[in-house]
C-alpha cells in the first residue's frame, strides 16, 4: 500500500516523459522523412531538368548523330565515323569514349595544314586495317563549322587487285558521297532550328510550367551564372563557399529549398553546377502540423496522468480509512468475545460462578436500593452422579449441555442463568415477584421432565429439583437468600425430588 | 641499348633454334595432317552434334566479321592484330595450303558452316582466327547489346566456360598444340585485349 503510495507518482511521471519522448521523436522522423521526400523531389527535378537539356543541347548542336552512327557503322560496312569541329574537337564518334577528345590522325593534321585536300577520298592504315576515308567539311553562312570523318574498310580489294582505282572502290566512294550529303542536310536542318530557339527562355518556360519551381541556374566553372530561367540573374558572380549546404533558406519571407548539384551541361569539364530553388512553404505547413500534434499528444498525456493520480490518490486515502475502522472494529470484536469467554462456563455456555457471584451481589444490591422485587432460584439434577456413573462422563456433561439449554429457554431475556458447580445451576430473576418466580420454576421443571435426554443410543430420564427464595426486609446480602434457597433445595430433595419448593422459616430440614 | 641488347641476345638465339627445329618437324605434321581424318568443326565439337544442328537449323546465327566487334571492343581489336590468331591465314598461305579444308578448318573463322568463311575472294572479312572464331556466331551479341542488355548471346560464351575450353582444344591437338600447355593460363592470357602484353589492360567500355 505504502510502496504503492509512492510510487505511482514516478511510475505517472515516467509514463508521460515516455509518450512525450515518443511523440517528439515522432515528430523528428517524420520532419527528416519530409526532408528527404523534398531532397528526392529535387533530385527527380534535377534529372528531368538535366535530360531536358541534354536534349535541348543535343537539338542545339545538331550532333545527336550517335544513333545514325550506330545505326549507319552496324548496317553498312564503315569502318569510322565521327563530327569533327574545325580546331579538331571530336564532338561525335562511333566510339563513345573519344567523344570531347582531340583527333590527333597524322591524315587530319595534313587535311587542316592544306597538305591534302577536303572532301577527297585517301588511303591509310587505321588500326591495322587498310581503309578508304574522307574528311567531309560542313559550311554555314560561309565559314567552316565542322568536319565528318569518314572510313570504309578496303582490305579486300586490295587484296584481290592489289590497286586503289578499281571499278567498286569508285562505285563505293559514290555511295559513301550520297550519304555524307544526307547527313550533310540533316545537320544544316538541325542549326537552324537551334538557332531559333533560346536556352535561357526554355528554362523560363520550365519553371513556369512546374509550379513549385522558383529558379533554374546553371552556374560555370567561374561561379558565373551562365544560363537563368531569372534574366537578371546572368552573368552575376556567385560566391559558392559562402552559400551554406542544400537546405531551407529564407528569401524574401518564403522559404525555399536549394540544391546545387554538379552538372556537365554547358561542357564536359563537369566543374558546371546547376541550382536549383524550390518552394517549401508546403514542407514549412506539414511541419508545423506535425509540431503541434506532438504538443497535443504530450498535453494530452500530461493531463491524463493528473487526473489518475488524483483518483488514486483520494482512492487510496479512502482504502486506508475504512481498513482503520475495519480494524478498530475487529479489536472490539475480540476485547468483547475475551470479555464473554472469562464470564462464561466452558461446557454449558452459561455465565461461570465468579461472574454469577458478582452479578448476584449487584443485582441484590440494586433491588434492596431501590425497593424492587428479586427472585433467585437454585435448580439440581436428580441422582446425576448414577448417570454419570450408568452412561459415563460424555453422557453426563450431554445431559448438562441440553438441560442448560432448556433452562435458558424457558426463562426471560432479563433473568440470569449460571452455572454454579457440578450439577447446580443458578437463576436470578430480577423485578420478579416470588408467584411469578414460582411459575417460571414451574415450567422449567415441567419442561425437563417431560422430555428425556436421547445421548448416542441412550434415552435417559432426567427430572430437576428446585429451591426457591426471594429477597425480603431482613436480609442483608444475597448470602441469605442464597442460602434460603439452598436449605428450600434441601427440602425439595428429601421431599422425594422432581419438584419446586420455596423458602418458608417452617421449613426443617433434617 | 647495348646492355638491352645483350640482354636479349640468349632470348634470340633460343627463337633461331627453335624456329629451325620446329620448322624442320613442321613438315612431318603437315603430312601426318593431311593424312588423318577430317578435323570436326570447332563449334561441332565443342557444343556437341545434336545442340549444334539445332543451334544452326534454327537460322538465327550469322557471322559478322570482327570490324563489327571492333565498334565496342576498340582494344581487344588492336590487341588481336598483334596476335598469331590474326596471321592464320597468311601462315596458310605461306605453305600454300589456303584452298585445302581440312586446315581452313583451324585457319578461317566459321568454315564449314553457313555464313561462315569460304574464301578469300567471297568472304575476305572471315579469314583468320577472329573473334568469332572461339566465340562462334556475333549477330545474337551485337542485337542484345544495342538493346542494352546484358552481353551473352554467343554459342560459347563467357556464359559455357566447358565449351570454350573445347574449341580451343579442338584446333590445339597434340599435333599442333604448339602455342600452350596450360589451359587456365593460356585462357587468362586471352581475356587481356593484347594478349601478348605483359601487363593486363582492363577493357573500358
Amino acid at each position: 500500500m505504502l510502496k504503492l503510495k509512492y510510487n505511482t507518482p514516478v511510475l505517472l511521471l515516467i509514463l508521460v516523459l515516455s509518450i512525450s519522448y515518443l511523440s517528439f521523436f515522432n515528430y523528428e522522423s517524420q520532419k527528416k522523412l519530409l526532408l528527404t521526400q523534398m531532397k528526392s523531389d529535387a533530385g527527380d527535378i534535377v534529372n528531368s531538368i538535366t535530360a531536358a537539356m541534354i536534349r535541348f543541347q543535343d537539338i542545339k548542336s545538331t550532333m545527336n548523330l550517335q544513333k545514325l552512327v550506330n545505326d549507319v557503322s552496324f548496317g553498312l560496312e564503315i569502318f569510322e565515323f565521327r563530327y569533327l569541329e574545325p580546331d579538331g574537337i571530336i564532338r561525335n564518334s562511333m566510339f563513345k569514349e573519344e567523344i570531347g577528345n582531340i583527333y590527333t590522325a597524322e591524315s587530319f593534321k595534313q587535311t587542316m595544314q592544306g597538305e591534302k585536300e577536303l572532301k577527297e577520298f585517301f588511303f591509310e592504315t587505321r588500326d591495322y586495317v587498310d581503309v578508304m576515308a574522307i574528311y567531309y567539311p560542313i559550311y554555314r553562312n560561309k565559314s567552316l563549322i565542322g568536319m565528318i570523318d569518314l572510313a570504309v574498310d578496303v582490305s579486300e580489294y586490295k587484296e584481290i587487285e592489289g590497286s586503289h582505282e578499281n571499278f567498286a572502290l569508285l562505285r563505293r566512294q559514290v555511295d559513301i558521297m550520297n550519304l555524307l550529303k544526307a547527313i550533310e542536310g540533316s545537320i544544316a536542318n538541325s542549326l537552324e532550328i537551334f538557332e531559333k530557339t533560346d536556352v535561357d527562355k526554355f528554362l523560363h518556360g520550365y519553371v513556369h510550367s512546374a509550379e513549385n519551381i522558383v529558379q533554374i541556374s546553371l552556374i560555370d566553372a567561374n561561379n558565373t551564372v551562365r544560363i537563368s530561367s531569372h534574366s537578371e540573374m546572368l552573368g552575376k558572380k556567385l560566391n559558392m563557399q559562402e552559400l551554406p549546404p542544400p537546405e531551407l533558406v529564407n528569401i524574401e519571407d518564403r522559404l525555399i529549398y536549394r540544391t546545387v548539384v554538379k552538372s556537365g551541361l554547358l561542357d564536359k569539364s563537369k566543374d558546371t553546377q546547376l541550382m536549383l530553388l524550390i518552394d517549401a512553404s508546403p514542407y514549412a505547413q506539414n511541419e508545423q502540423q506535425l509540431l503541434k500534434t506532438a504538443l497535443i499528444t504530450s498535453a494530452i498525456a500530461l493531463f491524463f496522468a493528473l487526473v489518475i493520480a488524483r483518483a488514486i490518490y483520494y482512492s487510496a486515502l479512502e482504502r486506508s480509512r475504512s481498513e482503520k475502522e475495519r480494524l478498530e472494529q475487529l479489536v472490539k470484536e475480540r476485547t468483547h468475545e475475551i470479555e464473554v469467554l472469562s464470564k462464561t462456563d466452558a461446557l454449558t455456555g452459561l455465565w461461570n460462578r465468579g461472574y454469577l457471584e458478582e452479578m448476584l451481589e449487584m443485582e441484590f444490591k440494586r433491588a434492596r436500593r431501590y425497593g424492587h422485587d428479586i427472585s433467585i432460584m437454585i435448580v439440581d439434577l436428580d441422582f446425576f452422579k448414577r448417570i454419570n456413573d450408568t452412561y459415563g462422563h460424555m453422557a453426563g456433561d450431554e445431559v448438562l449441555r441440553q438441560i442448560s439449554k432448556r433452562i435458558s429457554d424457558c426463562v426471560r431475556e432479563t433473568d440470569f442463568v449460571g452455572r454454579y458447580g457440578g450439577e447446580e445451576i443458578v437463576v436470578i430473576l430480577p423485578e420478579t415477584s416470588l408467584d411469578a418466580a414460582q411459575h417460571i420454576a414451574e415450567g422449567i421443571r415441567k419442561t425437563i421432565a417431560q422430555k428425556p435426554v436421547i445421548f448416542e443410543s441412550y434415552t435417559i430420564e432426567v427430572t430437576t429439583s428446585i429451591g426457591m427464595s426471594h429477597l425480603r426486609q431482613e436480609h442483608t446480602d444475597y448470602l441469605t437468600v442464597f442460602a434460603e434457597a439452598d436449605k428450600a433445595l434441601y427440602f425439595a430433595k428429601e421431599q422425594g425430588r422432581n419438584r419446586v419448593v420455596v423458602f418458608d422459616p417452617s421449613i426443617e430440614v433434617g | 641499348m647495348y646492355g638491352g641488347y645483350s640482354k636479349r641476345l640468349p632470348v634470340v638465339v633460343a627463337l633461331v633454334f627453335m624456329i629451325v627445329v620446329f620448322q624442320a618437324g613442321g613438315n612431318e605434321r603437315i603430312q601426318e595432317e593431311c593424312n588423318a581424318t577430317m578435323p570436326p568443326i570447332p563449334l561441332e565439337f565443342a557444343m556437341g552434334t545434336e545442340a549444334y544442328n539445332k543451334a544452326i537449323d534454327s537460322g538465327k546465327y550469322r557471322y559478322v566479321g570482327n570490324t563489327k566487334c571492333r565498334l565496342c571492343h576498340r582494344k581487344f581489336f588492336i590487341g588481336r592484330k598483334k596476335d598469331p590468331h590474326d596471321y592464320a591465314m597468311k601462315r596458310l598461305e605461306e605453305g600454300g595450303y589456303e584452298d585445302n579444308p581440312r586446315c581452313l578448318m583451324c585457319h578461317a573463322t566459321g568454315y564449314g558452316m553457313p555464313t561462315g568463311f569460304v574464301n578469300r575472294e567471297r568472304t575476305p572479312r572471315l579469314a583468320n582466327v577472329q573473334c568469332e572464331g572461339c566465340h562462334g556466331p556475333g549477330n545474337v551479341h551485337i542485337k542484345l547489346a544495342k538493346q542494352k542488355k546484358p552481353a551473352g548471346g554467343f554459342l560459347a560464351g563467357e556464359d559455357h566456360p566447358e565449351r570454350l575450353e573445347k574449341m580451343c582444344k579442338s584446333c590445339h591437338t597434340e599435333r599442333w598444340n604448339r602455342s600452350y600447355h596450360d589451359l587456365d593460363k593460356a585462357y587468362i592470357k586471352y581475356r587481356n585485349p593484347n594478349p601478348n602484353a605483359r601487363k593486363y589492360v582492363k577493357e573500358s567500355k
